[in-house]
């Protein structure tokens, strides 16, 4: 009799351990696609910001055929890109007695993995005129 | 006996279950949606991002040309008839249309950024001095330009 | 004895209630959490696609633009027949088309954006575009007359 008593209470809390148990496992699934998406958002609003700050460069760069003088100019007038952004510059150069067309190419790296890639070109005559 | 169940009974069985349930489908739902929303973001920034590539990609061979123009445009003064050298050697390239001025020749091209749009460049080389003077250089729609005018009917039969 | 055995059941009866409401209470903070952080994430995206796209589309506009006049109320874009100004009002950004030469006036525009403010700051080759959007800055810079 006095067993019979106490079932429903015991009932009730195997249901929480059972519950709880089920809610684990389901939170960690759930946790994991949030971190996810978290990450990914972040990623995003990164790369949103290597874009505007590509366009810029190439517009200043356009002007002046100097990469570091377009990146200095950027930076100054529209801000530093995220810390974790390396950001790494080349340049082709071809050269004739009218002027210089130069052609320059920058990779944004995060984390070491490469997240946007861009090319953009200037061309310099030698009598001043751009 | 009866009374005395309902009493210890408190919480009933299976309401636990139940609201563990209704807060793993919300979320779910939340879980499902913030993925999404970021995914929307990160494939509009890609986007964003092939799009600004194919733009300056278009500008750098405008800039391109533009340079190898202003070579012709120079070796074409050092001849006795700027505008017929300058005409000939332009010609070479397909896109390039040359008008003629008194002073000097005008080169009009365009390059493709997609199917939409194009950078249209109208540079004016002049024939006794060595800067050119760029009257466009127009990011322009292509579905603004006549050969995509839609036949609409003007009422008359 | 039977007394005892009845504060027992209360006690145990209120304290798996207790339970419950404290299981309920999480379950409620753990929902309220994942819904602020939806909120966050869906912000974010909306922020970002309004700061790209709105200098992308004013950058574009310039590009494709005959003369750029800046004013202090906004920015005038002649391109043939046609002007289009770009101004900032009430938490929007607003484009109006008019004939050139017309009275340049920035009201009765058409809203393109939710912006918080817009800026153009104008140097002797390049404009630099400022874009308020959510409290956040955003800035590109554009070439002129390229």
């Amino acid at each position: 009799m006095n067993r019979h008593e106490k079932r429903p209470l015991n009932l009730f809390f195997i249901e929480i351990i059972i519950a709880l148990l089920f809610f684990s496992i389901s939170g960690a699934v759930i946790l994991s696609v949030f971190a996810g998406a978290d990450k990914k958002s972040h990623d995003g609003e990164i790369l949103e910001s290597v874009i505007m700050f590509s366009q810029s460069v190439a517009e200043v760069y356009s002007l002046n055929g100097d990469a570091d003088e377009a990146v200095r100019i950027v930076t100054e007038q529209c801000g530093k890109l995220d810390e974790s952004i390396v950001l790494s510059k080349s340049e082709e150069i071809e050269e004739s007695p009218s002027g210089t067309f130069s052609k320059l190419f920058l990779e944004f790296k995060n984390n070491e993995k490469v997240i946007y890639s861009f090319a953009c070109a200037a061309y310099i005559q030698n009598g001043g005129s751009r | 006996m009866k009374q005395h169940k309902q009493t210890n009974a408190g919480i009933g069985v299976g309401y636990i279950t139940v609201m563990i349930i209704f807060a793993i489908i919300c979320l779910t739902i939340f879980a499902v949606l913030s993925y999404r929303a970021a995914g929307s973001n990160d494939a509009l920034n890609e986007r964003a991002g092939e799009h600004l590539n194919k733009y300056y990609e278009a500008d750098a061979s405008a800039k391109k040309t533009l340079y190898e123009l202003d070579e012709i445009a120079a070796n074409a003064r050092n001849t006795p008839f700027f505008a017929d050298s300058f005409e000939s050697e332009a010609a070479k390239f397909d896109k390039v249309s040359v008008k003629t001025e008194p002073d000097g020749c005008t080169a009009n091209f365009s390059e493709h950024i997609n199917e939409n749009s194009f950078i249209f460049v109208s540079v004016k080389f002049y024939e006794n001095k060595k800067e050119y003077k760029i009257n466009s250089w127009k990011r322009m729609s292509a579905l603004n330009s006549d050969d995509n005018n839609i036949n609409v009917w003007d009422g008359t039969f | 004895m039977k007394n005892y055995k009845n504060t027992a059941d209360t006690i145990s009866t209120v304290g798996s209630m207790m339970l419950f409401l404290l299981f309920a209470v999480c379950m409620m903070m753990i929902i309220a959490a994942a819904a602020g952080s939806y909120s966050r994430i869906s912000d974010n995206y909306g922020t970002d696609f309004t700061a790209l796209a709105s200098i992308r589309y004013i950058s574009n506009k310039i590009k494709s633009s005959d003369t750029v006049y800046i004013t202090d109320k906004g920015m005038i874009l002649e391109s043939g027949a046609m002007a289009n100004i770009i101004y900032c009002s009430g938490g929007g950004l607003y484009e109006k088309t008019v004939a050139v030469n017309s009275e340049y006036d920035v009201s009765g525009g058409e809203k393109i954006f939710d912006i918080d403010g817009m800026t153009v700051d104008e140097t002797e080759e390049l404009y630099t575009i400022t874009v308020n959007v959510s409290g956040e800055k955003h800035s590109a810079i554009v070439r002129k007359g390229m």
